[in-house]
């Protein structure tokens, strides 16, 4: 009988890749085939963190690494779907807006839960804040909304300073 | 460029994570794959948050002619008559948001056709300005058509759209 595979997202190594994986084997096989397994200090996380939206007061989220030891079945890689290798813990994160607000975030956490967590901390009323959106520092790309924090970390780093800003309206009668 | 090649690069965009994650969480999707026969155009349904009387998805055909040295156009599109989307049943947005300037359907130079965003290459046609107002709206060959949806779809998921 054919092994049921996987296509799953893999995070950490540059661009997202997509991978394919069977339902048996560990994690560990995975990344090594793919030459991705982590280094000393580094770690692994499975799914996507959005634990900010759920308790914004929080100091940090409580996401942690798994056991690569474990099959894709055991870890449940088809409900979560994405791996972050080379991960460091968790990702520093400041936002500024009216004054500034900090938060230690998992690096599966999605810029769309990053920007719902800084409307709430700087309490913006959903109807007045629809068209605020982080623009990270120091060159103002606004990130897409499904990127994952780890994803922006220039190697080495573990910080990330965003800023609040109004997407702009484009002008012009023509 | 030519076409083919053009073809080829949007077709390895379109196997990308960062593609094939929004059809994962339900963002968008192609209507069909991109053929040669239909070439410049590929068509997409991109989501919408739910509104009263408005429809659960929108089609979008893109005109990514000469993909991506040159940035694309879009707009929404009603496959029963094979044009674009009468402009009565555009996405609104709140009156004064980005949803209502980058959707209107009126008062430039290619109303119902395009989106009013620089990314569009019709939009930004005759808006020399808009390059240095906007630097991180200007299309290069780093973006893909992904960075397009991702924006139209952030726009009908957001509390200033008001449904079609």
């Amino acid at each position: 009988m054919k092994e049921a595979t996987l296509e799953l997202y893999l995070h950490g190594a540059g661009h997202p890749q997509v991978i394919s994986a069977r339902l048996n084997e560990t994690l560990r096989e995975v990344l090594e085939r793919l030459n991705a397994l982590p280094e000393e200090g580094q770690f692994v996380f499975i799914g996507e963190s959005d634990e900010a939206i759920h308790n914004p007061e929080a100091e940090s989220d409580l996401h942690e690494p798994i056991n690569i030891e474990l099959t894709l079945e055991q870890l449940e890689l088809h409900k979560h779907m994405h791996v972050h290798t080379h991960a460091i813990h968790r990702v520093e994160v400041e936002v500024y807006y009216n004054g500034h607000k900090k938060r230690r975030f998992s690096p599966a956490t999605t810029i769309e839960t990053v920007t719902a967590w800084a409307k709430k901390k700087f309490n913006i009323d959903p109807s007045a804040g629809a068209d605020l959106v982080l623009s990270l520092r120091p060159n103002n790309t606004q990130p897409r909304q499904d990127e994952h924090l780890g994803d922006l970390l220039v190697p080495g780093s573990c910080e990330l300073v965003f800023d609040l800003v109004r997407e702009i309206t484009p002008q012009g009668w023509r | 460029m030519s076409v083919s090649a053009a073809q080829r690069l949007l077709e390895a965009d379109l196997r990308c994570a960062e593609f094939l994650i929004g059809i994962s969480k339900g963002h968008w999707l192609l209507v069909r794959e991109v053929s040669e026969s239909e070439w410049p155009y590929v068509y997409t349904w991109i989501y919408a948050a739910p509104r009263q009387n408005s429809p659960e998805r929108l089609m979008v055909r893109w005109d990514v002619d000469e993909y991506n040295s040159q940035s694309p156009t879009g707009a929404f599109w009603d496959e029963a008559v094979n044009n674009f989307l009468a402009p009565e049943k555009w996405p609104k947005g709140r009156p004064g948001s980005v949803v209502a300037s980058v959707f209107k359907v009126a008062a430039w130079a290619a109303p119902g056709k395009g989106f009013y965003h620089p990314y569009d290459r019709l939009a930004r046609h005759g808006h020399h300005e808009w390059p240095s107002q906007n630097p991180q709206y200007v299309w290069t060959e780093k973006n893909t058509l992904t960075d397009f949806f991702s924006l139209v779809h952030r726009w009908l998921n957001c509390e200033d759209y008001l449904g079609c």
